[in-house]
């Protein structure tokens, strides 16, 4: 009985230690496989704005997108966009049309299981744009409605206008194809500086999006599509 | 990570509800209301009440801007689509014998944007008054502009002397 006790704990502990030496040895193999990562420029377009254009009436857009990867996290981001943009209400018609830059970077926060390549990332931006305002028409506000509102036509351009912003990003990047990634992100943007027309109001700026009467802050979002060029690994 | 996404989401999600650009907040500096003072024509000090007095706009479709009331003050809105508006300010309006006088005001109009929600307002610049002359038979014997633009409702723009 004491033998066959002696002899089981002797068994066991040599297919244990047998066990976790196999182990090792495949887990250290599997790591000098995957451990490289693809370093690149990545280089796509966001899907929502265009979608918007064609379902959307009075607006139209589209953003190209681009990032390089030069750290393990961080990549170097930019996004290039063109928005037109009308807005239509009962007392106030007007138009915005530009173009704008993003340029900043990402973070990726996520730590990939071996082999993949997807992200969470938080991104900060500096975001420009050139845009003109057009002031179509509009009725003037009245307290009392003794007289016939007057509205007026005034197709008043105010051209050459500017504005800067800062913006806060907050995404996720999945591989879903070799080196084809689709991304949704949500943005938070403060201005910093806008050139206001005469008179009148930036109702919206290219890239900014809409702007508030009351506050400094503005939202974005973005669904995207790219494909990762790569240049090495690493 | 998760619960940092959700905040941010939730922060989004406040911009983007229910903001005050959404509709012209009570208050605002909107286009604003001619303000006038009754006074005596013997005592120009003193503010003077006008009984039973009704004021109708002189157009066609007579438009009752104010109706018969005792009142030593009134504010009263300018047409905002034309440089003058034409009143009939009938004094004992509901007696036997009203007394109605026409009364013009001229001015130049500016239009100011105040923002998305409220579009632009209108302010009168160099106010005048005209007074139809009805001989012996008007009871609004002169008038006084104390403001000439009319920008905004916190003091009186005009006095009439009775």
């Amino acid at each position: 009985m004491k033998l066959k006790r002696i002899s089981l704990f002797f068994i066991s502990f040599l297919c244990a230690s047998l066990l976790t030496w196999a182990q090792e040895k495949e887990e250290k193999n599997k790591d000098s496989i995957s451990q490289e990562t693809k370093y690149g420029l990545r280089v796509g377009a966001d899907l929502a704005k265009p979608l918007r254009t064609l379902l959307e009436e009075g607006y139209s857009g589209f953003e190209l997108m681009g990032d390089f990867r030069f750290s393990e996290k961080f990549y170097l981001a930019a996004e290039i966009g063109n928005e037109k943009k009308d807005y239509f209400e009962p007392t106030l018609n007007a138009r915005t049309s530009g173009s704008y830059i993003k340029l900043g970077a990402d973070l990726n926060m996520y730590n990939n299981w071996l082999g993949l390549n997807n992200a969470i990332y938080a991104g900060l931006r500096y975001g420009f744009s050139t845009f003109k305002q057009e002031l179509i028409a509009y009725e003037v506000y009245t307290t009392t409605q003794n007289f016939p509102a007057s509205s007026k036509i005034v197709s008043q351009e105010f051209s050459g206008l500017s504005a800067h912003w800062a913006e806060l990003i907050v995404g996720v990047k999945t591989e879903v194809l070799t080196n084809v990634y689709i991304s949704i992100n949500l943005q938070l943007k403060r201005k910093i500086s806008e050139d206001k027309p005469d008179n009148f109001d930036n109702l919206y700026i290219p890239g900014y999006h809409r702007t508030y009467d009351f506050s400094e802050f503005g939202v974005g979002y973005s669904y995207s599509i790219s494909y990762l060029i790569p240049f090495f690994k690493k | 990570m998760i619960k940092k996404l959700c905040l941010f989401v939730l922060i989004i999600s406040m911009f983007n509800g229910c903001t005050r650009d959404d509709i012209c907040a009570e208050g605002t500096a909107v286009t604003p209301l001619l303000i006038i003072t009754f006074k005596d024509i013997s005592n120009p000090q003193l503010a003077k009440t006008v009984t039973g007095l009704k004021i109708v706009a002189d157009y066609s479709n007579n438009v009752t801007i104010l109706n018969t009331t005792t009142t030593d003050s009134i504010a009263i809105p300018l047409r905002t689509g034309a440089d003058t508006t034409r009143f009939r300010f009938i004094k004992n309006a509901d007696a036997a014998t009203p007394n109605q006088d026409i009364i013009t005001f001229l001015y130049e109009r500016e239009d100011i944007y105040v923002n998305r929600a409220c579009s632009f307002k209108t302010i009168y610049n160099n106010i005048s008054s005209e007074i139809e002359d009805e001989i012996n038979f008007n009871w609004i014997l002169t008038t006084n502009i104390l403001q000439s633009n009319v920008e905004n409702e916190t003091e009186a723009h005009i006095t009439i002397f009775h």
